[in-house]
């Protein structure tokens, strides 16, 4: 259907404020592809410009072989769901998901059985007479799919749409998503600064900072091997050790990549006093309900360390100990 | 800036410009020209006696009127936003109703209660308490009395937006420390209203100043302010210069009043929110 | 705390009744039977709302104020609604300035409008007084419209017009599909305080009638010069009338807070 494949994307406010630095990525034809990243690295205009609300300035967006980089917002045929839901407050939510087949040629009966067929599928069928102001953000956000599914579009864009939603819900809309995406086997990109939620759903995941792609990768791989000190810090790396005092205390790691810190993630770390890698000091204690979030300081700073061990205090004087298989070397970011 | 905004903004703006803007300054320049030096016609204007006392009468018009919708409007709108549900609309409705009703009409009123065989003569002379009518109409007072009647609505509804977002959290706990009413409302309230204060008092002030219907029909020919000035000169004399000369005046006094206000208002309101910050 | 509030109820109350009462007056008189105004009445009759209408003054004036007053707040809309739209939706520099541009006719004095728009309009332009007049009251109406609307825009997610862009509406089709239908209600809100503001004005109107042009507030003004009979307040009644009709149809369809 749509492959998309975007080639050296730049884009700038003003003259020297740059949002996007030469950016290229392919996605595959079908997948859910998830851009990650914090506010301000550059994913919301990445996903403005491949939707065209936002006019490019340097680059080529290609999806399906055709150059789309000068097609308006009105022709591309493309889903979206935005984080505010954006229902048209003025229409019925039959009225909201029929409004964009009404563009297309089809009789007035193909339009009513294409909008009541995606109602069933999206589960609203109950609530197609209802205003959108008396949903609640849930089903409003339903409907923001249904309405942005029932064009049938070549490319489906998802704009952080689950972060107005309260815990429970986030959960039961991102497998909504999920479900109607590998039905329809529709290419999707989903903008998202939440890395839980990127990860479950997602085929492949572009971790951004700084209006670059750091790491484009499964999932899986991500979380196992961060490639970038960013990357590891964001998908919960919280401590990082320098490559050079590893060595010096003839640490065992692979040493194939040319980077110059390692990083361990706060459970791979054990606490005793016997056989100890690091000596520290307790600075904070925090109960998870899972387990115990220590906060160490040591010769290379303060380490967080996430354990069942619960008979350590404040001021008390620990080894740090971890397997070294645990530790993943990582590149050198700029 | 992009060629549709352009557009969009063009007609309105060249409108005003040529409707508005051009009229005005077409008036201001033969104020300038015409006499010896181009001050020559505001000299003449300030240096009659009779004129200089319309601006100051013009001016203590607008001082009172601001002054006592003020006093009046104060506890009225702290009352108003202290109601809900139906009485708090009544009340709206009511105070809303002489804004949307013709100057004319309120004014006309107020001949009724004010003139010589007026309600409030007729009243006293019958109680005997006066055995000839007392002159009422056609004073300052009548003037101040009818600009009050007609902007008090418009002071209180500032200040009853203003009293509604008023956190009346920090007020109990002024009073949970013992403060008495009175410094609690001087103290804690007056501050945080501020802005509706300056709101209101610029739209009561620059409308009194500036109000023809009123001293035209409440002031009569011996109380002039400067509306009825320029309206006399230029409808009735023909003096087109003069009237120009008057017109800048009181669009000049009227600048400078809104600025003026504008900016203690926004001192006043930037030395409220840093001290919460301290 | 109590004694605060007695205090502001009693103020609030006499207030109140000190705004009423002059109207109520006002009502009262147009019903008395005495060739001058008096209260309180001697006898009830219904004859000055029967001469009130033999006064052609009037009943010309009131048509023509009603002419006026709406094609002035109709063109203030037709100006204002895309100005609004640029100002509130558009990347524009200098904002601020072209916002105040907007709002100007409501900071120079209505009086010195009258007076600079009768010099250059009718006087040097030699435009009809009834064009030169529809101008004076467009220029009055245009900030309420520019002040409704900006408010009204800008409570508007910006989104849904995206939404309807995506959906495949081109900008034109969704401004007038999904833009007008949902402030819809500022519009009615600006024409209703357009429309009461112009059919009331007299400083500016003051300038631009004449003997072939009659509107009603200056007809009532010029009556009240060589008069002083209950016509007035019968006349009196029917803007209170009217007044009050429009506040009914604002409460109705859009809550009185949309006037303020």
């Amino acid at each position: 259907m749509a492959q998309i494949k975007i080639n050296n994307l730049s884009h700038s406010y003003q003259k020297n404020k740059q949002i996007l630095k030469d950016l290229s990525l392919d996605i595959h034809d079908g997948e859910l592809l998830s851009i990650l990243g914090p506010s301000g690295c550059g994913k919301t205009t990445m996903l403005r410009l491949i939707s065209g609300l936002l006019p490019m300035q340097e680059g080529s967006i290609i999806v399906a072989g055709g150059d789309i980089s000068k097609v308006p917002v009105y022709k591309r045929n493309f889903g979206m769901v935005f984080q505010s839901y954006a229902l048209f407050p003025h229409m019925t939510i039959f009225q909201n998901v029929a409004f964009g087949l009404k563009r297309k040629k089809l009789s007035k009966s193909e339009i009513f059985e294409k909008t009541l067929s995606i109602l069933k599928t999206t589960g609203l069928l109950d609530l197609k007479d209802r205003m959108p102001n008396e949903l609640s953000g849930g089903q409003q956000q339903r409907v923001s799919l249904a309405r942005a599914l029932a064009i049938n579009p070549d490319v489906l864009l998802l704009d952080e749409p689950l972060s107005n939603l309260d815990a429970k819900l986030r959960i039961e809309m991102r497998e909504e998503i999920s479900r109607l995406q590998k039905k329809m086997k529709m290419t999707t990109i989903f903008v998202t600064h939440d890395q839980e939620e990127c990860f479950a759903i997602s085929d492949r995941v572009a971790v951004m900072n700084h209006g670059k792609i750091e790491q484009l990768d499964t999932p899986q791989n991500i979380f196992r091997h961060p490639k970038t000190k960013f990357v590891a810090a964001f998908v919960g790396y919280e401590n990082f050790v320098p490559k050079q005092w590893a060595k010096e205390h003839n640490w065992r790691y692979n040493d194939i990549i040319s980077g110059s810190q390692l990083t361990i993630r706060p459970e791979k770390i054990e606490l005793g006093s016997n056989e100890n890698i690091l000596n520290g000091k307790v600075l904070v204690k925090n109960f998870l309900g899972n387990n115990y979030q220590y906060i160490v300081e040591t010769e290379l700073g303060r380490m967080k360390v996430d354990t069942q061990q619960e008979n350590y205090e404040i001021n008390d004087d620990i080894g740090l100990s971890f397997s070294e298989k645990s530790l993943i070397e990582l590149e050198d970011g700029d | 800036m992009k060629k549709r905004a352009v557009l969009f903004l063009l007609p309105g703006l060249l409108l005003i410009f040529i409707l508005l803007i051009y009229p005005v300054i077409r008036m201001f320049i033969p104020t300038f020209t015409g006499g010896q030096t181009i001050f020559s016609n505001y000299q003449s204007f300030f240096s009659s006696e009779n004129n200089v006392q319309i601006i100051f009468r013009t001016l203590f018009i607008a001082v009172m009127t601001t002054l006592v919708t003020l006093g009046l409007g104060l506890p009225t709108a702290y009352w108003i936003s202290r109601l809900s549900g139906r009485w708090r609309k009544i009340i709206s409705i009511i105070v809303l109703f002489p804004i949307l009703t013709n100057a004319v009409v309120r004014n006309f009123a107020w001949i009724m209660i004010l003139g010589k065989n007026g309600v409030i003569n007729n009243f006293l002379m019958k109680m005997h308490i006066i055995s000839s009518p007392l002159t009422l109409l056609y004073t300052n007072l009548a003037i101040i009395i009818g600009a009050v009647y007609l902007f008090l609505p418009i002071m209180i509804t500032s200040l009853v937006s203003s009293y509604t977002q008023l956190n009346s959290e920090i007020e109990e706990a002024a009073e949970v420390l013992g403060s008495r009413p009175i410094v609690v409302f001087f103290k804690i309230i007056i501050p945080q209203i501020s802005v509706g204060i300056f709101t209101g008092s610029i739209l009561v002030f620059v409308g009194a100043l500036t109000a023809y219907t009123t001293p035209q029909l409440l002031g009569g020919n011996k109380n002039m302010v400067l509306a009825t000035l320029l309206q006399q000169q230029s409808i009735t004399l023909g003096d087109w210069t003069s009237a120009s000369v008057i017109a800048i005046v009181l669009t000049v006094i009227a600048f400078i009043t809104m600025i003026a206000l504008n900016w203690v208002s926004k001192v006043i309101d930037r030395r409220n929110s840093h001290e919460i910050k301290n | 705390m109590k004694s605060k509030i007695r205090f502001s109820s009693i103020v609030g109350f006499i207030v109140l009744l000190l705004l009423i009462l002059p109207l109520a007056m006002v009502v009262v008189t147009s019903f008395g039977t005495e060739a001058t105004i008096s209260f309180p009445i001697k006898g009830f009759t219904f004859e000055w709302y029967h001469n009130l209408f033999q006064q052609p003054d009037f009943v010309d004036g009131m048509k023509m104020s009603f002419i006026v007053a709406i094609i002035a707040s109709c063109l203030a809309l037709l100006v204002g609604i895309p100005a609004v739209y640029a100002l509130t939706r558009f990347q524009i520099h200098r904002r601020n300035w072209f916002q105040n541009i907007f709002l100007s006719p409501a900071l120079i004095p209505e009086i010195v409008i009258g007076f600079a728009l009768y010099q250059t309009l009718v006087i040097s332009f030699g435009l009809p007084l009834f064009i030169s007049l529809l101008i004076g009251h467009f220029l009055l109406c245009l900030p309420y419209v520019i002040r409704l609307l900006t408010a009204g825009m800008l409570d508007l997610d910006k989104s849904i017009e995206e939404a309807a862009w995506m959906v495949g509406y081109n900008k034109v089709i969704t401004f007038f599909k999904i833009v007008i239908p949902n402030i819809k209600q500022s519009i009615m809100a600006a024409f209703i305080l357009s429309f009461i503001n112009s059919f009331n004005n007299i400083p500016i109107t003051l300038f631009m009638n004449g003997p072939s042009l009659n509107m009603l507030p200056t007809s009532i003004l010029n009556y009240l010069e060589n008069n002083y009979d209950p016509t007035v307040s019968a006349v009196s009644v029917i803007l209170m009338i009217i007044t009050a009709a429009l506040m009914m149809i604002a409460e109705k369809y859009l809550g009185l807070n949309k006037l303020v």
